[in-house]
């Protein structure tokens, strides 16, 4: 494996179907990060982790992982990388050791032991049909199973979704512990911000197939801000500051996109720190400009 | 291999169970009326009557196992469709599994099936043998090979069904629908038979004329039988090549 900076690097990507295009995206996971893809459903985000895994055919543009085009290095990449979705890809008549069996043979470097120290550490029964695991357990095995053949890079697509918060929580820790060797990377998809919000170390939003911005988490959350006013006061905000803004009774609350830059220029104004998830929805509806 | 062959078989594990008891069944009946025939009450029976019965037990009893057990192997209980099912297939291409191998291992399971059939076959036919005392003909070996070579062609027909169409509803359709028109020369052969039967006596009976054709019916089949003997090395090399082939293609196939 060659000596790469990014572990995904995607340039110009275009992938057009019937009624949705993905349009030349753009964006590098950094090696030993964690990339949170944000988008609402139908934004491209499966869409783009299919191009990436060489599932779908892309129709122009360049992917790279691990320093490897996804194409012509397929196999070498995929013997590195680890995919994990929301729904678990075994049958459920076969249980944990039986999934160990299994994947000993896709993996050359399928570590059986890691295996059964990943199940032993989640509490999962190494010999419970699959059909009889909870959801948080089916994921818990999924995981399981991805870390323990040595992947450089964990491919997540919306992965947390649909459990609790406490096996959400856990999981979280599982990558945070994963990613403290510096060559293994985490992209991962989610419409679950607040989760990102924890782990990512750099954001990518995506809508409507374009990416509205990509970049390090704490310098999104740091150059975006909410400004509370009155409905009267946003006249006096030049509109190229605003990404949206949100009114209601009370008054009105508008996404900036430079916060230095406004904090000079409408000292007057309160400006409140925001999050990823209002981020997301004030940019899913720039078009509109006003809503509510 | 070995761990992505057991997965085949465990996923299939009730339907393959359920196939060996029907075998088991049908050979265990099978041997009692040919012990009956020796010992039992049909030892009894009239000359006229027991030749009936002998000749019925050897055309059909006989054999009903074999076709049972190579039949029911031919499929494997619906494992390729639960695969797309469970996106077990979207999940092998997130891994160095390629689609090579992927078929190379459900042809392996059918081919390690169908050998199985034919091994039960042959004991199943050898007891059958030593406990009516006949020899184990040429004949009946040309007939075990040609359940083979047929059950290994619908095999691989069904596989290559399939992994194309990924839908087990579509699948049965297709191959009822190849069945189906199989059996209209079959059907036509039949009734020119009996028609030409009928024509030749004007007092033929009804057993008379379903003897008649049954008697030319396992004739034709034995003509069969002895066109496909020779050729079936060609005819499963032919199958497997082909349908190996287009699964690959199938399966390689990435959405558009």
């Amino acid at each position: 494996m060659t000596d790469f900076e990014n572990a995904i690097e995607i340039k110009d990507l275009t992938k057009v179907y019937d009624g949705f295009t993905l349009d030349h995206i753009g964006f590098d996971v950094p090696k030993g990060s964690i990339m949170g893809f944000i988008g609402q459903n139908g934004a491209g985000k499966t869409t783009t982790i299919k191009l990436l895994l060489n599932i779908l055919k892309r129709d122009s543009g360049s992917i790279k992982m691990l320093g490897l085009d996804n194409i012509e290095n397929e196999s070498e990449i995929k013997s590195q990388i680890s995919a994990v979705f929301d729904e678990i890809p075994f049958h459920d008549d076969l249980n944990a050791k039986q999934i160990g069996i299994i994947l000993s043979d896709i993996f050359e470097s399928w570590n059986k032991d890691a295996y059964s120290d990943f199940l032993d550490r989640f509490s999962l029964p190494h010999r419970k049909k699959i059909a009889a695991l909870s959801k948080g357990m089916k994921m818990k095995l999924q995981i399981a199973a991805a870390l323990s053949h040595g992947s450089k890079l964990l491919i997540m697509d919306e992965a947390t979704t649909g459990l609790d918060p406490v096996v959400r929580n856990e999981i979280l820790d599982i990558f945070l512990e994963y990613l403290q060797d510096e060559n293994n990377s985490i992209l991962m998809s989610s419409h679950i911000t607040t989760d990102l919000e924890k782990i990512a170390d750099s954001v990518t939003f995506i809508d409507k197939g374009k990416i509205l911005l990509s970049g390090y988490k704490d310098d999104v959350l740091q150059s975006h801000s909410i400004i509370k006013c009155r409905k009267s006061d946003i006249g006096g905000i030049d509109n190229s500051d605003i990404v949206s803004i949100r009114t209601n009774d009370f008054g009105a609350e508008v996404m900036i996109s430079d916060r230095e830059k406004c904090l000079r220029k409408y000292s007057g104004l309160t400006f409140d720190r925001t999050t990823l998830e209002e981020i997301m929805l004030f940019y899913v509806r720039r078009d509109k400009k006003e809503w509510f | 291999m070995k761990g992505l062959l057991f997965r085949e078989f465990w996923l299939g594990r009730k339907y393959y169970s359920l196939s060996l008891i029907m075998f088991l069944l049908t050979a265990v009946i099978s041997i009692l009326v040919r012990l009956s025939m020796l010992y039992g009450n049909l030892a009894h029976v009239s000359e006229d009557t027991l030749f009936r019965i002998d000749r019925n037990a050897s055309e059909i009893m006989t054999f009903l196992p074999c076709i049972v057990i190579f039949i029911s192997f031919c499929v494997d209980g619906g494992v390729i469709f639960s695969d797309y099912s469970t996106s077990w297939f979207k999940y092998c291409s997130t891994t160095p599994l390629i689609e090579k191998k992927i078929i190379k291992i459900k042809f392996l399971s059918k081919g390690i099936s169908m050998l199985t059939a034919f091994v039960l076959s042959l004991v199943y036919i050898a007891v059958i043998c030593g406990v009516s005392g006949n020899a184990f003909t040429f004949d009946t070996f040309k007939s075990l090979i040609f359940l083979l070579t047929l059950g290994i062609a619908v095999s691989v027909l069904y596989l290559t069904l399939s992994v194309k169409f990924k839908d087990k509803n579509t699948v049965t359709i297709i191959l009822f629908g190849i069945f189906t028109v199989l059996c209209i020369p079959v059907t036509a052969y039949t009734v020119r038979l009996n028609t030409m039967n009928i024509g030749t006596s004007a007092s033929v009976t009804d057993d008379e004329s379903s003897d008649y054709i049954r008697e030319m019916a396992i004739q034709k089949l034995g003509e069969i039988r002895d066109i496909v003997f020779p050729m079936s090395p060609i005819i499963i090399l032919a199958a497997v090549a082909v349908g190996y082939v287009l699964s690959v293609r199938f399966l390689k196939r990435r959405e558009n």
